[in-house]
């Protein structure tokens, strides 16, 4: 788990008085107390008279409505006093404009002259007449919507809070790295019925949390919480000056609600947030979770809201992210949408896009380098601007990428250029239990859709419930395959299910598929293919129904295996795509690398139940990049690697309760606990992937063969992270120390490439290449930290020969507690 | 069809709630839970008649609420969870119109 260090707290609460807390050459920051008289806290019930360019937040309680209609008690900053008895409690606020010239406005959109975008979608300039179904996008011409709980601040403006504690017990408002990174801005503890006034000038652009840092996560938890963004006031299509341009911007703030601690801060009891760690029930992205959140519910005012802050949407367009300010020579640029991603809630969230990768460019108000040569390694994550389709948000994190908002790159062509209608794709927390409501009901948790917007844009289905919602999937018998082709390469996946004995000697009832010839065994047999070949994988469910999900490779709906984006199968069918050709030295195309594909249908419980098998794609050989005799290259100009070493690892957990339940368990709406992940029994899956499978029920690995310093072609070790909990690889000497010794190469099916230099004449190097030939690669680690559904490539690079060993931890995702350990020698030569 | 094997039983339960206090109140359908079986699970509701929104002092309303159930289930419970109560209410079904559900 990644936390943000606080070098010290920026507090001014002497007593009473004002004190000017100056940090940093440009930013200042102001705290006034004013202590409450005895019996203040009924007077504060009427609204403070406001005051010109000051904007009150008052902490108020109240019970709130769960996506399920249970009432959960909450706390927030609110925009007027209300008491907890209130029917519709102010807990958060409209969003907020502190304009450079003064002023504070209250705003849904900004900037407060651009056109807002109908139903949050921007309209094209004019079509691309040089591609096919592709748009011309307006350059700085659109506002965007925020969710509520925004406050923005332009650069320059001058930002003034003042809170008023309306509970009980003292609180307070606490801002996180404005002003330097690692430090906070803090009204001071606020008491009962007292009032803070903070005031500070916003000078650092980026993306921040205001929240109570009271005995940390709970009262952000209960519900104090919420965004600053920090805006250039002279480029507001940019996420700094100078930075990174949009065509619009959304912020998604990722919430868990644990209704026990809520229940207990009703009735005053001290929570101890480490004796009894949060248990969360609701998942939320912007305050909604499930269908609200998908904007199919009978409510047009959510559904409107839900579109307008939180489904991303846009027409596909040429985008490029060497440079997003491209021109194209008709005004338009090549740029995609701006997602800043929040996380309040206290377990690690795993945003996984479903259609387009996604290009991660700041972390925590900073930048991620594009240079190899200032690439690192942060606590096991790389540092570099990287495409992704799995983004890790660790509590408090704010990280912003770019949608790319582009042509699906694994569609076929008869496909694409027969589109009438959008593409709907889901984004979706790949640490499945938040994708839960009330213990099931899926998808009812942080889930959202994204939107590539089309000719037309036929209604979709409404539900009256998430009970509804997640009973009602649409599904069909034996769906065509449209546009079917003859594939180059072609597989079979039946569905079974049977007891499968496990390394440790436990037997679980586990789900899966199997081919013709691979028996019933765990993982799933390997889907292989090699870029450019149209694949094709038949799915026969048999009597339920299920999907597969190609995770990370991109085709239209139909064959994205989604319910409620396309369909679920009940007879049989056949998914077809054709993985994208790599360039070399192009950032933007290519698909080798590492996936895996899943069952879509109830995906909480049946991914857990092993409905998952690797699927990598081998990449195309181009003339200037020959591969040797007994090698392949990890993309198209990537490294050589060995053929015959080439490994893959799965950390997996089992959580044997989940293993009694049932196909459709929480689908009618029964609380079957799947918002609780419990492992028992942990494990190391894959191996050697060259040669026969192993002959057990669960391929594992008692050991790698790995090639020394002195072998002529290096070994590829891939690891996928197949359970809901973040997993950490080290790599550790005869002596037990860390060795670097993995060097990261590509993540999600994408190289680490530096892209630097904004030309598109000019290759974009992998980083290896890019640092030249006698310098080791900044991404070469002893440790890897990666979590859900996320896949890394290693080449190995021993210091000698020996036996090395590769360790997996497990953390609990809330707790960050080390649940078990397991290792795998490496044995080099 | 039914591929999910999801439940297809049906119970329709209709309601009474009071609110005895002199505020407004937020009542909301999805108070209501039916439990299936002694120790079986809590159920959320399919459908109801309307959204959670304000009660007003001392009124009552007539309401309904919808849940999926297994086609055989026995012993069914209907439970209302107060916030202002520290125990959940619940109702052996067929008995549910003998009293109000009071909060």
């Amino acid at each position: 788990m990644t936390t943000v260090p606080r070098r010290r707290t920026v507090l001014g609460a002497a007593a009473g008085g004002a004190v000017v807390v100056g940090v940093g050459s440009s930013a200042v920051g102001r705290a006034r107390q004013h202590a409450a008289a005895p019996g203040a806290l009924q007077d504060t019930a009427a609204a403070t008279a406001a005051t010109a360019g000051v904007l009150d937040l008052y902490v108020n309680e109240g019970m709130v409505p769960m996506v399920d209609g249970s009432l959960v008690y909450m706390r927030g900053f609110g925009e007027r006093p209300t008491e907890v008895t209130d029917p519709a409690p102010s807990l958060t606020i409209t969003p907020q404009v502190f304009l450079a010239d003064g002023r504070l406005e209250a705003s849904r959109s900004y900037p407060l002259d651009a056109e807002p975008p109908g139903d949050g979608r921007p309209g094209p300039a004019g079509t691309d007449a040089a591609h096919r179904g592709e748009y011309r996008i307006r350059r700085a011409y659109w506002a965007s919507f925020f969710p509520r709980r925004t406050i923005i601040a332009e650069t320059g403006s001058t930002v003034r809070l003042r809170v008023h504690n309306r509970l009980k017990g003292p609180h307070q408002l606490a801002i996180p790295d404005v002003l330097e990174p690692g430090e906070t801005l803090t009204t001071g503890e606020i008491q009962p019925g007292g009032t803070a006034e903070l005031t500070f000038t916003a000078a650092r652009a980026g993306t921040y949390v205001y929240s109570d840092p009271t005995n940390a996560p709970v009262e952000r938890l209960l519900g104090l919480s919420g965004v600053l963004l920090v805006v250039p006031d002279d480029d507001p299509w940019r996420n700094a000056s100078g930075g990174t341009e949009f065509e619009r911007q959304w912020l998604w703030l990722c919430q868990d609600v644990d209704p026990v601690w809520s229940r207990r801060a009703r009735a005053g009891e001290a929570i101890d947030p480490r004796a009894t760690p949060a248990l969360p029930r609701y998942f939320m992205l912007n305050d909604r979770s499930g269908f609200h959140s998908l904007a199919v519910s009978m409510n047009e005012e959510i559904n409107r809201a839900s579109e307008e802050e939180t489904l991303a949407s846009g027409y596909p367009r040429q985008s490029d992210v060497r440079n997003f300010s491209l021109p194209d020579g008709q005004g338009s640029v090549s740029t995609g949408q701006l997602i800043r991603m929040v996380n309040l809630g206290v377990v690690i969230h795993q945003m996984h896009f479903h259609g387009n990768h996604v290009w991660t460019v700041r972390k925590n108000a900073a930048d991620h380098p594009r240079r190899a040569a200032e690439a690192r390694i942060e606590r096991g994550h790389p540092i570099l601007q990287q495409w992704e389709d799995v983004v890790e948000l660790d509590p408090m994190e704010r990280k912003e990428i770019v949608l790319p908002v582009k042509r699906p790159p694994d569609v076929l062509d008869d496909v694409w250029n027969a589109r009438t209608e959008d593409y709907h794709y889901p984004m979706h927390c790949h640490a499945e239990p938040s994708q839960t409501a009330a213990g099931g009901l899926y998808p009812g948790g942080l889930v959202a859709d994204w939107v590539l917007a089309g000719p037309t844009s036929p209604k979709h289905p409404h539900f009256v419930s998430q009970a509804e919602f997640a009973s009602n999937q649409p599904h069909e018998g034996s769906p065509t395959t449209e546009f079917r082709k003859r594939p180059d390469r072609s597989f079979l996946r039946n569905f079974y299910n049977r007891r499968l004995r496990f390394p440790d000697g436990a037997e679980f009832e586990m789900w899966s598929f199997e081919d013709e010839t691979s028996g019933r065994r765990f993982p799933a047999p390997m889907i292989r293919i090699n870029e450019d070949q149209i694949a094709h994988v038949r799915l026969e469910p048999s009597k339920r129904a299920h999907t597969i999900h190609l995770h990370g490779q991109e085709p239209d709906p139909r064959n994205d295996g989604v319910g409620h984006t396309s369909f679920e199968v009940t007879g049989s069918y056949t998914y077809q795509w054709r993985p994208q050709k790599g360039v070399p030295g192009d950032p933007n195309k290519g698909s080798a690398g590492s996936y895996f594909y899943h069952c879509h249908v109830n995906t909480v419980l049946h991914v857990q139940m092993g409905m998952l098998g690797p699927l990598i794609v081998d990449p195309v050989v181009h003339p200037a990049y020959p591969v040797s005799a007994g090698a392949r290259r990890a993309f198209v100009d990537g490294p050589e690697y060995d053929i015959a070493t080439e490994a893959l690892l799965v950390p997996f957990a089992v959580d044997p309760r989940w293993h009694e339940l049932s196909h459709a368990a929480g689908l009618s709406g029964e609380d079957v606990g799947l918002n609780r992940f419990e492992p028992k029994n942990f494990y190391v899956l894959g191996g050697v992937l060259a040669g026969p499978r192993s002959v057990g029920d669960v391929q594992y690995p008692k050991q790698l063969v790995v090639n020394g310093p002195g072998a002529r072609i290096p070994t590829l070790l891939r690891v996928l992270n197949a359970n809901y909990f973040p997993t950490q690889l080290t790599f550790l000497d005869q002596a037990g120390q860390p060795v670097r010794m993995g060097e990261l190469v590509a993540h999600d099916g994408r190289p680490f490439r530096d892209t630097s230099n904004p030309d598109p004449a000019v290759p974009c190097l992998p980083v290896h290449d890019a640092m030249g030939v006698d310098a080791s690669s900044p991404l070469l680690t002893d440790m890897l930290a990666f979590g859900a559904a996320e896949r890394y490539d290693l080449i190995l690079r021993p210091p000698s020969s020996g036996t090395f060993t590769a360790r997996f931890q497990w953390f609990h995702w809330a707790t960050g507690r080390e649940l078990a350990v397991r290792t795998v020698p490496l044995i080099v030569g | 069809m039914n591929p999910h094997g999801v439940w297809t039983g049906s119970v329709l339960v209709g309601v009474e709630v009071h609110n005895g206090l002199d505020r407004p109140m937020l009542f909301s359908p999805g108070q209501f839970r039916l439990r299936v079986g002694a120790d079986g699970p809590t159920v959320t509701a399919y459908d109801a008649a309307r959204a959670p929104g304000g009660l007003p002092a001392r009124s009552t309303l007539t309401t309904w609420v919808r849940f999926r159930a297994p086609e055989d289930a026995e012993d069914l419970a209907v439970e209302f969870t107060d916030p202002d109560a520290t125990d959940v209410l619940s109702l052996r079904l067929g008995r549910a119109t003998d009293t109000g559900v009071a909060s």
